[in-house]
């Protein structure tokens, strides 16, 4: 059979290993004596080595989830919860060490901040190796900055801020999180100022068994706006690795934030992560995330529509192959009148890989007058994959107008059919259509994504086919 | 409920049952009664154990008798022990399996069809029922059987009971289940349905009384052809609650299934709906629907739904929905611009979600009584 598009791409350039060379690295596992010393090393305040402890406290006392993704085989005495990179951290990429330059410049992450970003932070292994943005940008007041900076920088804004949306007691990895956190970004955009180009956090696991625990913290003040990128990714390992990150989004009145993920973790990672959002009076929540990587995932990204008329949508698409068990959904709480929200959840699934959609929708007895809804679709490639949904939803007063449709099924063969009747071959029409089923989230990202995506659906495609 | 007890109950049992009991009441002496998040039983208390002979039956043709006194052969020992799960909770289940102080046991004969309904009616002074019943269709029959349990008093009445249904090759077994008990009542019903090839079960399920109601129904289509049709209404109202739960499984290819629950919420009235379609790998061809929708009637009610759709199999057809909203007050203020109350119109629009599952009960008698209790339960006590 002629190779078509979809075989062309190469999955090498996620899978670069760069040499593992290191400055600092933790013994396997967790002790508070390993928690003291990464704050030690960061040289943090008293108050966030205590919060660090009290996690791990919190960490020790919380059983692990028996719902979801079966963690069993994730041995937490085996990872290493901190090691940074052997270098500095550099404003231009000239500075950043060679091997790990060229590990981003694969990914493309340079190239893409010359010509459409506004900023650009790169994560390796557990911290921030390269962070920048626009001048024009710094002059009107937008911070954007790697954490452990921030903590240094804006002591009180942090330590107002920091794991209050999430708090540790959340569940046992918010709390690890708390305990081990390393890296990740810091954004403020003031009142009133529309960052318009995104700023993109790339996050990029190098080492074998180790984990990475970065922080993301965004406050968009009063009528601004923002669009945050993150993407991730590492190269396939025999053993496990961990990514448990948190991020905690503080959206005010009348601001709007866009925050968009395309996550695609190698095939040895556990994916826990805990996403939320505050929203607040008029302000506007928009979550895209695309999942193709990692072993197991367990993430649900949350609104908490706190203030009158607030608004969020979430838009996902997941694809889970060989040996994935991506277990995602959104959480909307509606706690004021009038607020709304809208949840399209789109999952593929092949080669016995497993979607689980989980959600929850909860409208609280002051919310009146919300609108909502959730659309779940599961698109199934073969029949030794499954697809589950598994949406909670509790309305607590009357005047609420809630939709809910959940449908599951294969790609049609007319659809097949037709298009081959069009000279299409049976494995670019089923590209298309798969293509197409993606589009309501390929539509919402920006075009250099989109163009990523596609790539990546082409991957996941490839060998399914034929 | 003791071991003192079973030995009594066991003493007067027949066969094969005294061993029955027993093995229940091991199961039953076990486990703990479930809290439940939503439904909450915190603080329940389980009744003193005494008898119940208020059970009344009508049927032509077909054999009905009373699983206090029949012969329980074979079969029906190896229905009551098949061991696939079903029901609210193992302990309540347990609980009817060890003292089960009524029920039926019906047989549908070869040869027939007919679709005058039989009737089982328990009526409840504030009885205690724990009522076992099996029901088995012959191959090629048709059958329509209602299940009443009604409160002829206001006293509170402690039901919880199991029916088992066998739908043998190409039969149909209609069952309906209405619920009609006292506000004080707790109710705890589990069903389950096995369907042969190209047998249909379908679930008719009326749900009014009660202050605590959890209500579980769970089919099996082991055999290519299957069918399970649900259909169910629910009125609650006060500080009630009700549990409404739902599993279809579809094991062999060409099962079909669909849920469509219509609800309505008044006061401070909570319900909780589960449809869980679970399409294990095998079932090629298969198509399940589940469809719920609730009318809120007051700002106090609460409605949760659970729908969860597993699939393991492509070459299928499943969906949910679900819907949840006000009456809408433009239709309101037409109805009452054209001189209806508002109690009758709302009546009227919660009579219109209602009315494709009310006017297929096959009894004008109960069909009135059912209108009856919810325009009684819907113009009442307008405190708001």
């Amino acid at each position: 059979m002629a190779k078509t598009v979809i075989n062309d791409i190469d999955f090498s350039r996620y899978n670069i290993k760069a040499k593992v060379k290191y400055r600092h690295k933790t013994a396997k596992g967790l002790t508070p004596e390993i928690v003291e010393e990464i704050s030690y090393l960061k040289g943090e305040p008293d108050w966030m080595r205590e919060f660090r402890l009290k996690s791990l406290e919190i960490y020790n006392s919380k059983p692990m989830p028996t719902w979801g993704v079966d963690l069993s085989e994730l041995n937490i005495d085996e990872i290493v919860a901190y090691i940074s990179p052997d270098a500095e951290k550099a404003k231009t990429w000239d500075d950043v060490p060679k091997d790990i330059k060229e590990t981003f410049d694969r990914l493309g992450i340079p190239e893409a901040e010359k010509e459409y970003l506004a900023g650009v932070g790169a994560q390796f292994d557990s911290e921030v190796i390269y962070h920048n943005i626009k001048e024009q940008l710094e002059k009107q007041g937008v911070i954007f900055e790697d954490f452990d900076t921030a903590l240094k920088k804006y002591p009180d804004i942090i330590r107002e801020y920091f794991m209050k949306c999430v708090p540790p007691t959340d569940h046992k990895f918010a709390a690890l999180h708390g305990a081990i956190w390393s890296g990740g970004s810091f954004v403020y955009v003031p009142k009133g100022v529309k960052v318009e180009t995104p700023l993109q956090a790339y996050f990029r696991m190098n080492a074998p068994g180790t984990g990475q625990f970065e922080h993301t913290l965004i406050i968009v003040d009063e009528g601004a706006e923002a669009h945050y990128i993150e993407g991730c990714s590492a190269p396939q390992y025999s053993v496990s690795n961990l990514h448990a990150g948190c991020v905690e989004l503080y959206v005010k009145k009348g601001a709007k934030l866009r925050y968009s993920t395309i996550e695609n973790w190698s095939k040895n990672t556990y994916n826990l992560n805990t996403k939320r959002a505050l929203v607040d009076e008029g302000a506007s929540m928009i979550w895209v995330s695309g999942s193709f990587g990692s072993k197991k995932t367990m993430l649900y990204p949350s609104s908490v529509l706190r203030g009158e008329g607030a608004t969020s949508e979430y838009t996902s698409v997941t694809f889970a192959a060989k040996g994935q068990h991506l277990d995602t959904g959104a959480k909307m709480i509606h706690l004021a009148p009038n607020t709304s929200s809208k949840v399209v959840a789109k999952s593929l699934s092949k080669d016995g890989g497993i979607t689980n959609f989980r959600g929850l929708l909860r409208v609280g007895p002051k919310a009146t007058g919300v609108k909502t809804t959730v659309q779940c679709e599961g698109l199934m490639l073969d029949d030794i994959s499954r697809s589950d949904t598994l949406p909670i939803i509790e309305i607590q007063n009357d005047y609420v107008d809630m939709g809910y449709e959940a449908k599951v099924g294969k790609i049609s063969e007319d659809k097949i059919y037709y298009l081959m009747s069009r000279g299409l071959s049976e494995d670019e029409a089923k590209a298309l259509i798969v293509k197409g089923f993606v589009e309501p989230i390929s539509g919402s990202l920006p075009l250099e994504y989109a163009v990523e995506l596609n790539r990546l659906i082409n991957i996941e495609m490839e060998g399914s086919i034929g | 409920m003791n071991d003192t007890l079973i030995k009594e109950l066991n003493d007067r049992s027949i066969g094969w049952v005294k061993g029955y009991r027993e093995s229940g009441f091991e199961r039953f002496s076990r486990l703990n009664i479930p809290s439940w998040k939503r439904l909450n039983l915190n603080g329940l208390d389980l009744p003193e154990y005494k008898g119940y002979d208020r059970l009344q039956v009508t049927g032509d043709g077909i054999d009905v008798e009373n699983i206090m006194d029949c012969g329980m052969e074979e079969d029906i020992r190896e229905i009551m022990q098949d061991g696939q799960a079903f029901g609210v909770d193992e302990k309540f289940v347990s609980m009817v399996d060890s003292f089960f102080n009524t029920g039926v046991v019906i047989r549908v004969p070869k040869g027939y069809n007919s679709s005058v309904p039989v009737m089982v009616h328990y009526p409840s002074d504030g009885d205690l029922i724990l009522d076992q019943n099996v029901i088995i269709a012959e191959p090629f029959t048709s059958v329509s059987i209602i299940i009443d349990h009604e409160a002829i008093s206001e006293a509170g009445a402690f039901h919880n009971g199991i029916t088992r249904v066998i739908a043998k090759e190409g039969s149909k077994v209609n069952l309906m289940k209405v619920q009609r008990l006292s506000d004080t009542s707790f109710n705890f019903d589990s069903v389950i349905g096995i369907t042969g090839r190209d047998a249909a079960i379908n679930w008719s399920v009326v749900e009014l009384g009660s202050a605590k109601s959890a209500v579980s129904y769970t089919t099996y289509m082991n055999e290519q052809g299957g069918e399970n049709n649900t259909k169910g209404i629910f009125f609650v109202d006060d500080r009630r609650r009700l549990d409404l739960s739902f599993k279809v499984n579809h094991i062999a290819p060409n099962t079909t299934s669909d849920i469509d629950i219509r609800g309505a919420l008044k006061d401070e009235a909570y319900s909780i709906f589960r449809g869980d379609l679970d399409i294990k790998r095998g079932a090629k061809k298969a198509k399940g629907n589940e469809k719920e929708s609730v009318i809120l009637l007051d700002r106090t009610v609460r409605s949760d739904a659970i729908p969860a759709l597993k699939c393991a199999e492509d070459d299928v057809e499943a969906g949910h929905a679900a819907s949840c909203e006000e009456l809408d007050k433009n239709t309101l203020y037409y109805m009452m611009s054209r001189g209806l109350s508002l109690d009758e119109a709302r009546m009227m629009l919660v009579e219109a979600s209602f009315n494709p599952i009310i006017d297929a009960i096959p009894d004008d008698g109960l069909k009135n009584a059912i209108r009856e209790v919810i325009k009684r339960r819907l113009t009442c006590g307008e405190d708001y």
